[in-house]
């Protein structure tokens, strides 16, 4: 596992170095036009894209038949791979959460629950867009994984036209949904890995 | 006790169809598994290593089912796949970290004395790589964690000369130890010639013989003779037949041929060409 997770570390880092320069460029607009929401958006994303990238690059080297000839067995491989999703997960946070309560001027509190919720919808996008991913591939699931993108948007959009009222929620209900749905997104994660499981052990090398 | 035992093991494709095919590889040996493209050597090397499922038949690695078979048996395997092989940003120093901590048994000492005799430069990446560095890379890699069955699929091709028989010799060091067998597959089959004790023979998903080296060139002979005397031998002991301007090859079960005849002996080449184009019976 450790071996895999350092694989896919060091297989990044070259690739990586050119999105630091992203990374820095909406840093500095999000610090001078106070969009510091746009940052940790951007880099939240960024975080959940790397794994994906990770296994474009596996699929392209064919490593994953290779890696199974190895005392490595199909779970160790789903597994590092949501386990590298979480490590670049977290760091994001960390960063969001720090660049929030600096650049924002909002408190502890607030700037806390702006990164969980990134990351919340972070993970919930990765949980369902990952075992897509094994079952067709990197390049086959990019269309799927544009969809799943943009179809909150489209559902809302549609929604507004046709005369649904967006009205601001009160403030209980969004303290009801804070509180339950890191459980959704956690139960969620968990149900996804073992269906990731079940998709990658029946796949034909 | 068997390396590796395969027992009418088929797998279906809707084009294709591994049929029954039964290999045993005694501990201590080579074997070189030929074939031409699409025969079905790849496909029964994946089989062995559990990449895809098989419809029936059973497969043992050292000993145990190929399926059930836990880690500490996968540490002994050393595989060298055609086309699979790392991300391509990586080195190999970077390698040798990863594979640290994939093997129990990793030498980083053995892994960089194969890469040095392997000359592969420590600051290009994968991507850099020629095919043949590639195979090279992967052998060390296979070695490099002191295996017992090694498990090669056209682990040669792609590879100049000199440096085929560089990893010829590896290979031939390798196998001094009782213990250690090697399965090859290749299409390069003097490289066989050269060190394998028994050759498979797999034509259209079906194996065709599996003899050990010195069987093979006592049974088969390449006979040259006009076709009157051609028709005067038993057709059973005929394999197959070329015939051109200068008069007919055959080739025959020569211990079986009596009479006096010019029978040349045939390279595992020769025995495959006959094979596959000549209308074997």
């Amino acid at each position: 596992m450790k071996g895999l997770i350092l694989k896919d570390l060091m297989g990044l880092k070259k690739f990586s170095k050119n999105y630091l320069i992203f990374i820095l460029f909406y840093a500095v607009i999000g610090l001078f036009s106070n969009m510091y929401a746009l940052f940790s958006g951007f880099i939240m994303v960024f975080a959940f894209m790397l794994p994906i990238t990770a296994v474009s690059f596996d699929e392209r080297s064919k490593w994953d038949s290779y890696a199974l000839t190895m005392p490595i067995s199909r779970k160790d491989i789903v597994l590092s791979r949501y386990l590298l999703g979480l490590i670049f997960a977290g760091a994001a946070v960390v960063i969001c959460f720090v660049y929030t309560l600096i650049t924002s001027g909002e408190n502890f509190g607030t700037s806390l629950l702006l990164s969980g919720a990134f990351f919340l919808v972070g993970m919930l996008f990765f949980s369902i867009i990952f075992p897509i991913l094994l079952k067709v591939g990197v390049e086959k699931g990019r269309l799927t994984m544009i969809i799943i993108f943009l179809l909150p948007t489209v559902i809302i959009m549609t929604l507004s036209k046709i005369g649904f009222d967006f009205s601001k929620p009160s403030e209980q209900t969004l303290m009801t949904i804070a509180w339950i749905a890191p459980f959704v997104v956690i139960a969620i994660f968990v149900a996804s890995i073992f269906l990731s499981f079940r998709i990658y052990s029946k796949k034909e090398m | 006790m068997n390396a590796l035992k395969l027992e009418n093991v088929t797998k279906k494709y809707d084009s294709f169809t591994l049929d029954n095919i039964n290999i045993e590889l005694p501990q201590g040996c080579i074997m070189g598994f030929v074939g031409e493209n699409g025969a079905g050597k790849s496909t029964t090397i994946k089989l062995i290593l559990d990449l895809i499922r098989r419809d029936g038949g059973n497969i043992e690695i050292l000993g145990q089912d190929n399926i059930k078979v836990g880690k500490e048996i996968r540490e002994d395997i050393g595989v060298v796949l055609d086309e699979a092989c790392f991300h391509e940003n990586l080195n190999h120093v970077q390698i040798a970290k990863v594979m640290k901590n994939i093997y129990k048994t990793w030498d980083d000492k053995n892994f960089e004395s194969l890469v040095s005799k392997f000359s592969l430069d420590p600051k290009k990446t994968v991507k850099e790589y020629s095919r043949g560095m590639k195979m090279k890379l992967s052998i060390a890699v296979a070695l490099a964690h002191s295996p017992k069955l090694l498990i090669l699929d056209e682990a040669t091709s792609g590879l100049d000369p000199i440096a085929r028989d560089e990893i010829l010799d590896v290979f031939f060091d390798f196998i001094q130890d009782e213990q250690h067998s090697i399965f090859m597959s290749s299409h390069i089959t003097s490289d066989l010639e050269k060190i394998c004790d028994y050759i498979t023979f797999i034509h259209k998903g079906k194996i065709v013989f599996c003899h050990t080296k010195d069987e093979l060139s006592e049974t088969y002979g390449i006979l040259k003779c006009s076709q009157e005397e051609l028709d005067r031998i038993d057709k059973s002991l005929i394999k197959g037949i070329r015939k051109n301007n200068f008069g007919i090859e055959a080739l025959v079960l020569r211990d079986a041929l009596k009479g006096n005849f010019i029978i040349d002996n045939a390279s595992i080449e020769e025995i495959m060409l006959f094979f596959v184009k000549e209308n074997v019976k």
